[in-house]
């Protein structure tokens, strides 16, 4: 049985006039947002930097970022107008809306991959799964070839959702694993991240140096990736050590804070922009629950709901301090869903015809890729696959998207060589 | 040699029954074949420049055999005494002891549980429960192909094999997750993506093998038995197998029977209708079928008659200590990829089928080979690489401590091992088990903080993957340093009494990592060692120099 748009359903129209009710409220009450101060000066001149916003499940593209309204295949929301013109998305992004001036959208995604894993590896690597290689993730080559020599951060800071769900160090692959994931679990300051009180500061340093001294001496002739996994973590505690405040989002003022919403993934998108101003390389948080093979409409109603404000009070203090134009943002999925609606009020698993959206660094605001057609079940113009998102976010980043990596002398293109740069929204 | 032929014939009658008595396994210490095994190494490296690292010295085996045999490092007492022995079988002997204590059957029970469980959370049976089965049976002398056995027939119900029941129950008794699983685990095929279609890559994996092994499970289903509210497992006398694969557009229905990898299918027995119950089906009632396909599989699986049980098997036991399975992974036996070493894997099989599945017989033949009596270090000068996979074994790879076995040896190595274990001779208790196990009971709360931190996720291989919240909780965490107390027998007693800098880096030293300290490291340590001993704490200054080395690569990894 096909949902069919304007159902008419009671709870359909109830949800749409509290969420309208709430929207009325939003724009009431929203103001500039934080203090303002902005370094655009001293920060513009820093490295380049990475927030990658993942959407676990599936996010569906017909309640973001390419609406359908009317067509068979819509659903019951509208479509809103946004801060760019000509731009329309979903009505469940109001606050995103008034920020697309710096996002832009890629609209013909086709990555043919409808599994989670599998489709998860492509939007991570820019490449399917092949047997007889592992690429690296996005975050693990961005800690490569952005984050300056001796930074005190981890390359690459993953902000993971309550309980696990973490990357692993094979995220890494051929990089090796200096540049493997670093995870943040429930975005707090990591546990222990204190000396013990009993140790003073001489203390510590004088036992590391024995301990460094030791591990000196067994390696001379033992060193093995797996020693080397190991040793790093010691460099990686001491960097985060040094750099714990930046985990205490207490401190920001309660305005800003409530901007970003007093729930897990707003907390998470705050630490994030404290991550990414203390120069953090790579920061990835995710929000979950986009899975929605049943009640897809409700489920998008409470799950953007708050990603929708968060994100957009992200972009928007990122824009404020003067990051923005140094941070490559991207929002992406494992795929989208289907423009078909279930027997269960879903939408199932679909990469045919989807979107994601990109912002910031090296990025043109308010433009648009790609084009599907009117039921959102075929790309029409401009198709691209993971290969070319990665030529793009690297190319965005001032970066040379055809390099190779060498592995034992072995040349390994960064990026797809089959594809290139979306230059329709790269700057 | 004749006595092993005789051997050989008693061997499969035995399999033909379960319950025909066993003789004793024959003795496998003999010169020819400890050397076999480095033959067989060398052989197919012929084509290599012939390189090996130096033979281990015997503080270097003493402690690789410690760590691998009992799950922990040896005192330092230990360590002193077996340096100074005489006897030329020394090597044997101490080989010998580990095998026979009470700290190797908890560790292999530990090691058997993760293994098969993956450290899956308890559901129906705990843990503990299960642990102490495996451990009785192992102390029992009970072979490894009869524990299997026994864990693939266990209905929950029977009194004996009710924590072996854990195999199915605490995965939910579900057909397709332990059809998985017992291909993963015992039979070293990873047969997951054949349940939908033939598996994509590995042309061995077909549907037909995936689904031939789940119609020995699928009429067996979980339930609370009515009488002892216990969860146990019924299985019905009817319920076949159809499948249709996923990539087949014609979408053809194929059915199959119980059947093994490699072997014929294995009919159901024709029962006279009205005889295929032993306990009917009906409401409330747990039915028995007069035969067990279930049970049927345990035997057919379980015994070194069928190979890719004995394979898997050996290839698993010389990956616990050798470092790597001679096919790796260790569960992607198939013919596209073949065992680093064909030859040796073969003669290992058929040494564990001769030995009857003899755990102690063959780790004692691994442990005593040249090949694990080899350093780690490669020979100064050449230029043999330290590859981390691929490796040929002319070296011995650097092993990760496992979670619990890194938590064991901390405990060992700060001396609350020896503080703990003088305390408990004290007490008189004569009997060696009682001993362990209150031992055990006292490591287990120290141990588990560590142990979480280092553990990986459940229902996942285990796997070493170094993470900064680990290193910040043995830096950061006062747990470490709580546990360098100064009692009798401990390592802080010890340090107390030593007047000589020298002396206290070398027993540091030789606690912790099992070896003598070098020149260099001796006066590296001289002034921290100073620095400790006359500031107004000595024994805080000392947990500090004893963590440096907790917290080294060295004790990271068995070298």
């Amino acid at each position: 049985m096909m949902k069919t748009t304007g159902c008419g359903r009671a709870i359909h129209g109830l949800s749409r006039r509290s969420f309208l009710g709430g929207m009325a409220a939003a724009v009431a009450g929203s103001g500039s947002l934080g203090s303002g101060a902005a370094f655009a000066g001293d920060l513009a001149a820093k490295h380049k930097r990475v927030l990658m916003v993942f959407l676990a499940g599936g996010v569906s593209q017909l309640e973001t970022w390419d609406p359908k309204p009317g067509a068979i295949t819509g659903g019951p929301f509208r479509a809103i107008a946004t801060s760019a013109p000509g731009v329309h998305i979903s009505e469940l992004l109001p606050y995103t809306a008034r920020q697309m001036h710096h996002l832009a959208l890629v609209r013909g995604l086709n990555t043919a991959e409808d599994d989670h894993g599998k489709g998860s590896y492509i939007m991570h690597t820019g490449r399917p799964q092949e047997p007889a290689i592992e690429y690296p993730h996005l975050g693990s080559v961005c800690s490569k070839l952005l984050c300056p020599e001796g930074s005190p951060l981890p390359g690459y800071l993953h902000v993971t959702p309550g309980g696990g769900g973490g990357s692993s160090p094979a995220d890494a692959a051929y990089l090796g694993p200096r540049f493997a994931p670093v995870n943040i679990g429930e975005g707090r300051a990591p546990q222990n991240i204190d000396r013990p009180g009993s140790l003073t500061a001489e203390a510590d340093r004088m036992r590391q140096e024995l301990r460094r001294k030791a591990d000196e001496r067994f390696l001379a002739t033992r060193r093995a990736a797996r020693t080397e996994a190991y040793t790093q973590t010691w460099d990686q505690a001491k960097g985060l050590m040094d750099k714990k405040g930046l985990f205490d989002i207490t401190t920001e003022p309660d305005r800003l804070a409530a901007g970003y919403g007093k729930h897990d993934f707003g907390r998470h998108c705050l630490l994030a922009r404290r991550l990414l101003e203390g120069d953090a390389t790579f920061v990835k948080i995710t929000h979950t629950n986009y899975d929605t093979h049943h009640e897809n409409f409700d489920f998008h109603i409470e799950q953007l709901g708050e990603f929708d404000r968060s994100f957009a009070t992200l972009v928007d203090d990122l824009h404020q301090r003067g990051l923005l134009s140094s941070t490559l943002i991207l929002v992406a999925s494992e795929f989208g869903r289907t423009p078909n609606v279930n027997h269960l009020y879903g939408r199932d698993h679909w990469s045919k015809a989807w979107s994601v959206a990109l912002g910031g660094c090296g990025i043109v605001g308010g433009s648009v890729a790609g084009k599907t057609n009117g039921k959102g079940t075929e790309v029409v113009d401009r198709q691209v696959n993971g290969g070319h998102l990665f030529h793009t976010y690297f190319k965005a980043l001032g970066l040379d998207s055809t390099k190779n990596f060498f592995v034992e002398q072995r040349p390994i293109p960064i990026a797809d060589p089959k594809t290139e740069p979306i230059k329709e929204i790269l700057a | 040699m004749r006595a092993s032929l005789i051997l050989c014939i008693f061997c499969c009658s035995s399999l033909l029954g379960a319950d025909v008595p066993r003789p004793a396994p024959a003795k496998t210490t003999s010169a020819p074949q400890l050397d076999r095994i480095d033959r067989l190494l060398s052989e197919a490296d012929a084509k290599l420049p012939d390189q090996r690292a130096a033979a281990a010295s015997d503080l270097e085996f003493l402690r690789r055999a410690y760590l691998d045999l009992t799950g922990t490092i040896p005192s330092a007492g230990e360590a002193r005494a077996f340096e100074k022995d005489r006897d030329p079988a020394k090597r044997e002997h101490c080989v010998d002891q580990l095998l026979a204590s009470q700290a190797h059957v908890w560790h292999m029970a530990e090691q058997l549980d993760i293994w098969w469980m993956e450290r899956r959370t308890d559901t129906v049976v705990s843990t503990g429960d299960w642990r102490r089965w495996l451990r009785e049976n192992l102390q029992g002398g009970e072979p490894l192909d009869f524990i299997v056995r026994d864990i693939l027939s266990a209905d929950g119900l029977v009194k004996e094999t009710q924590p072996a029941a854990r195999f199915s129950l605490d995965r939910g008794s579900e057909p397709n997750l332990v059809a998985r699983d017992i291909a993963r685990l015992f039979l070293g095929a990873n047969l997951q993506c054949a349940q939908c279609h033939d598996h994509p890559r590995v042309e061995d994996y077909t549907q037909e093998k995936y689904q031939g092994l789940l119609a020995f499970l699928v009429r067996t289903r979980q339930m609370t038995d009515p009488k002892t509210k216990k969860m146990v497992l019924a299985e019905k006398a009817d319920g076949e197998t159809t499948f249709v694969s996923v990539f087949d557009k014609a979408k053809v229905q194929k059915k199959t029977g119980p059947k093994l990898p490699g072997l014929k299918e294995i009919p159901d027995p024709a029962l006279a209708k009205g005889t295929e119950y032993i306990v009917a089906p009906a409401k409330d009632v747990r039915e028995v079928p007069r035969y067990s396909r279930r049970s049927r599989l345990s035997e057919v699986l379980a015994q070194g008659g069928y190979d890719p049980f004995a394979r898997n098997m050996a290839n698993r036991l010389w990956a616990m200590v050798m470092g790597r399975g001679l096919v790796f992974p260790l569960d992607m036996h198939h013919p596209a990829n073949p065992p680093s070493h064909p030859e040796l894997l073969d003669h290992l099989t058929s040494e564990l089928i001769r030995m009857q599945f003899d755990h102690r017989a063959f780790l004692k033949l691994l442990v005593l080979s040249q090949a694990y009596q080899r350093s780690s270090q490669p020979p100064s000068g050449t230029a043999l690489t330290r590859p981390d996979s691929g490796n040929r074994w002319r070296m011995m790879p650097l092993k990760p401590l496992g979670p619990e076995v890194f938590a064991r040896s901390a405990l060992q190595a700060t001396g609350w091992t020896d503080g703990e274990k003088a305390s408990l001779r004290s007490g008189a208790k004569s009997v060696e088990e009682g001993v362990e196990e209150t031992l055990q009971g006292r490591m287990a709360p120290l141990m588990a903080p560590i142990v979480r931190s280092l553990k990986g996720q459940p229902g996942l291989a285990e796997e070493f993957d170094p993470r900064v919240d680990q290193v910040l909780f043995l830096g950061n965490n006062a747990h470490l340093l709580n546990l360098m107390g100064d009692r009798p027998d401990s390592l802080m007693r010890r340090l107390s009494g030593l007047t000589d800098p020298d002396a206290i880096t070398e027993e540091i030293h030789l606690s912790v990592l099992t070896r003598h300290a070098t020149a260099e490291e001796l006066s590296d340590w001289r002034a921290a060692v100073n620095t400790a001993k006359s500031s107004s704490q000595p024994q805080a200054g000392f947990k500090q120099l004893i963590w440096a080395l907790i917290a080294s690569a060295e004790f990271r990894f068995s070298s």
